[in-house]
């Protein structure tokens, strides 16, 4: 396997008439990771994907899978690439095993071969007991497995996964996110495409957020918030008692950008301000002058879905 | 419970509004019409009572898009409730049954009533070419209009009580065969009534679905009755009016009984059974696609033996009723109405297995995971068509029947097609393309719409037909074998295009799904 990046996109755009689904899109993922795709509803993720699955061709930008072109290359992408879609796309008059060995025998596996990788696959996603059942019978949950055994059984390097966890119940949402890092340490690459950020939290090593057709963040997952943050730093005040002296007091600090009450029956009041030209100790000295009835003063944690909402415009997108 | 039936009636007031589909199929019927006023008006000399001819030519043409187009629409109306899994919800809302049924089946209903009724006004214009009066075409309308009133509850009947849209047509179709064709092939066939004896309630009841045949009513209407003990021309309003009403009272009676939920089933496993060996599905070799296709697209071996019984009924049951009222049949028109027969049924498999192709993926939705196999589109489609043909091998295998048992006809039609008469090896040339043209129109069609395909496909074809053969006849009579030649060109061309266009929109329906 060459060194390249699993995934090369760059200034990708496609527009379905007069309407922009992707605008200017631009970032790579790194073999061996899982990489989480978020973004609201219609910004563009499906159409991304659909271009990296060779559904799609690029209207302008260029788009490399292990570093090859999807365009010219576009047999040599697909033996390589797993792509389920985020609708049921089943023969649901088949029973699990004659739906794998249709895909199998489609990609040019042998009999023997087909035996092995079935297994493989059926035992992986925990359907083995399940071979002979029809898929039109199954659970949601089970026709998910079934999906994702079918990306599988062609033993792809990349797997490109359109919303897999929507509309299953939480149990087998973090089932499935068990099977994703099974397949991260078999080697796999993994990207995964979610308008949830939190769900992907824990599992992606690294994230692209995308707004109406816009990259607007791609790297590390741990960078997130830092890259949400900038410069503008964010504290909570904790009182015994309402203080009201206190939220001029910090207004009036240069540097302060908002104080506010943040709820009353606590006494929380929470401060932003550009730590460029401002300390926190400062803030707590001004707080302290005003004899404000401190019981704690600590640095505000940002969450992931903060982060989110910083990040993605507030808005219906059509 | 007006408010509800009305939310549903606006609402496909609105779709009907919204389609591309509905203002440019009444522009067609109305053109249609111009066209052949405008063909006949120079035969006042030529013919008698031109307006006539003209007037029953359109009439039977909104007869055919009336049953074609209306079994598709109709038939629809609650299994395609139940093929999304909305009709729970659409239950869970203030809507009783009643309102769902109005709502979905008069809106249909009026999209019709509509597309019959804005061709009136040109219609009239045939009372200019003469023979024909004002009354003459309203009655002809009155007929029609009531048909549809018929055919309408009739496959909402049927569309209630069964799962499947393709179930519901077929009931539907074989209801109206057994109405419509029954009769009067129970009438031919009846020695009692060539023969002119006393006849008892069998022979009234007949005469009764004679004469409320829409068909018949339109002939009698404008050419009269034929005599000889065949009914006059009677209202269409009271039987289609009442029998409508009894089919949607039974829909309304049992929507309760078989839309009541849909229950997922448990998983279910595969059963041994008798026969098992012989029905057992083989493992995929290198023509993946060609397996899958030939064992859950056209069902296997178990679709092959449904095929031979149902092609037996048809060939041996129109067959024996030839010979019931034959007092001779040589062993030469057995095997030419055989081959007649059988060719029949191969062509309607036709036209549906072409609908099927890439209409059943798109239904599942499974395009998107066929085009990204690393396998070329060409490859794709050979191999579909290869899993389809299996489905035509029962039909194939009586016309071999019959051209087996009538050879000297086969000889004779193979010496005149090649030797005699260049002017009907022209004619069946052009009609042989169509074997290619059509296919192709449904399977293109199946990738731009998502219901009625074949019946839309039918209708261009037979509207294709009528033109082309009203041109013949009156614009290119003195050279009819060129203008066949001419129209077997036009059709291998339209056929590349075709083929060219499903090439192009397969990957964009893929990517649609």
């Amino acid at each position: 396997m060459s060194d390249s990046p699993a995934i090369e996109i760059t200034g990708l755009r496609h527009a379905y008439k007069s309407h922009v689904a992707v605008a200017n899109v631009t970032f790579n993922v790194g073999q061996k990771s899982i990489h989480g795709f978020v973004g609201p509803n219609g910004a563009g993720k499906t159409t991304t994907l659909k271009v990296l699955a060779t559904l799609l061709a690029p209207q302008t930008g260029n788009v490399r899978v292990f570093g090859m072109d999807i365009v010219p290359q576009r047999n040599a992408v697909r033996r390589r690439i797993g792509y389920m879609p985020d609708h049921f796309s089943m023969y649901r008059q088949m029973t699990v095993f004659e739906y794998l060995d249709f895909f199998g025998a489609a990609y040019g596996l042998n009999q023997k071969q087909r035996d092995q990788t079935i297994g493989d696959v059926l035992a992986l996603t925990d359907m083995a007991g399940r071979r002979n059942d029809y898929i039109q019978g199954l659970s949601r949950g089970m026709q998910q497995r079934v999906s994702l055994a079918r990306v599988l059984v062609h033993d792809p390097d990349l797997l490109l996964l359109d919303e897999p966890a929507s509309g299953l119940d939480p149990r087998a949402r973090i089932e499935l996110m068990e099977i994703l890092q099974e397949l991260r340490s078999l080697g796999k690459t993994i990207f995964i495409s979610s308008h949830i950020l939190s769900e992907l939290a824990t599992l992606c090593d690294s994230v692209t957020i995308l707004d109406r057709g816009n990259v607007k963040y791609t790297g590390a997952m741990r960078g997130l918030i830092a890259a949400t943050e900038g410069d503008i730093a964010g504290y909570v005040f904790t009182l015994a008692m309402e203080h009201a002296a206190l939220v001029p007091a910090l207004s009036a600090l240069p540097g302060v950008t908002t104080a506010r009450l943040l709820e009353a029956g606590q006494f929380r009041y929470s401060v932003q301000f550009d730590k460029t030209t401002l300390a926190p100790n400062a803030i707590l000295h001004a707080a302290l002058a005003c004899e404000a009835p401190i019981i704690a003063f600590q640095e505000e944690v940002k969450h992931l879905n903060d982060a989110f909402m910083d990040l993605t415009d507030p808005g219906v997108r059509t | 419970m007006i408010r509800p039936i009305f939310a549903l009636f606006i609402r496909s007031l609105r779709e009907d509004n919204r389609a591309k589909f509905t203002p440019i199929a009444r522009a067609t019927l109305v053109l249609v019409i111009l066209f052949f006023i405008a063909m006949n008006q120079r035969d006042f000399a030529r013919r008698p009572a031109p307006g006539l001819q003209v007037f029953f030519l359109v009439m039977v043409i909104n007869l055919f898009g009336l049953v074609i187009g209306g079994i598709t629409a109709f038939c629809s109306a609650i299994t395609e409730e139940k093929e999304d899994d909305t009709l729970g919800l659409l239950r869970m809302t203030n809507l009783s049954p009643v309102a769902i049924l109005l709502g979905k089946g008069t809106s249909r209903l009026v999209s019709g009533m509509l597309l019959l009724i804005s061709q009136v006004p040109f219609s009239l214009l045939c009372v200019t070419l003469g023979g024909v009066s004002a009354a003459h075409i309203l009655k002809g309308y009155e007929v029609l209009l009531s048909t549809l009133f018929l055919l309408c509850n009739l496959g909402l009947l049927m569309s209630v009580i069964s799962r499947k849209t393709g179930v519901a047509v077929a009931l539907t179709v074989f209801t109206g065969t057994v109405l419509y064709v029954g009769a009067p092939m129970a009438y031919v066939a009846s020695y009692e009534f060539r023969s002119g004896q006393p006849t008892g309630p069998m022979h009234d009841a007949i005469t009764y679905l004679i004469a409320n045949n829409p068909m018949y009513q339109l002939a009698t209407l404008v050419y009269g009755s034929p005599g000889g003990g065949f009914p006059a021309y009677q209202s269409p309003l009271l039987f289609h009016g009442i029998a409508g009403t009894v089919c949607f009272l039974l829909a309304w009676a049992l929507f309760g009984r078989f839309c009541s939920g849909t229950a997922e089933s448990a998983p279910r496993k595969k059963k041994a059974t008798a026969g098992a060996k012989l029905l057992r599905i083989p493992r995929p070799g290198t023509r993946a696609m060609v397996w899958k296709d030939f064992w859950f697209l056209t069902g296997g071996r178990r679709g092959l033996i449904a095929r031979f019984i149902g092609y037996s009924v048809l060939v041996f049951g129109m067959l024996s009723l030839v010979l019931y009222n034959s007092n001779y049949v040589d062993s030469e028109d057995v095997g030419e109405m055989i081959m007649s027969f059988a060719g029949m049924g191969l062509g309607v498999e036709l036209v549906l297995s072409s609908a099927r192709i890439f209409g059943l993926e798109r239904k599942w939705l499974t395009l998107s995971s066929l085009i990204t196999m690393p396998i070329s589109l060409g490859r794709i489609a050979r191999h579909k068509v290869l899993g389809m043909l299996g489905s035509l091998i029962p039909g194939l295998c009586f016309v071999a029947m019959g051209a087996a048992i009538a050879p000297d006809s086969v000889r004779e039609l193979i010496y005149h097609i090649a030797e005699n008469q260049r002017n009907q090896a022209t004619l069946f040339l052009y009609m042989g393309t169509h074997l290619l043209a059509v296919p192709l129109l449904t399977c293109w069609l199946s990738l731009k719409m998502r219901r009625g395909t074949v019946a839309a496909a039918l209708s261009i074809g037979v509207l294709w037909n009528v033109i082309f053969g009203v041109l013949a006849d009156e614009v290119f009579r003195s050279s009819q074998e060129g203008w066949f030649m001419f129209g077997t060109f036009l059709l291998v061309v339209v056929s590349l295009l075709l083929a060219r266009g499903i090439a192009r929109t397969l990957p964009l329906a893929a990517a649609a799904d």
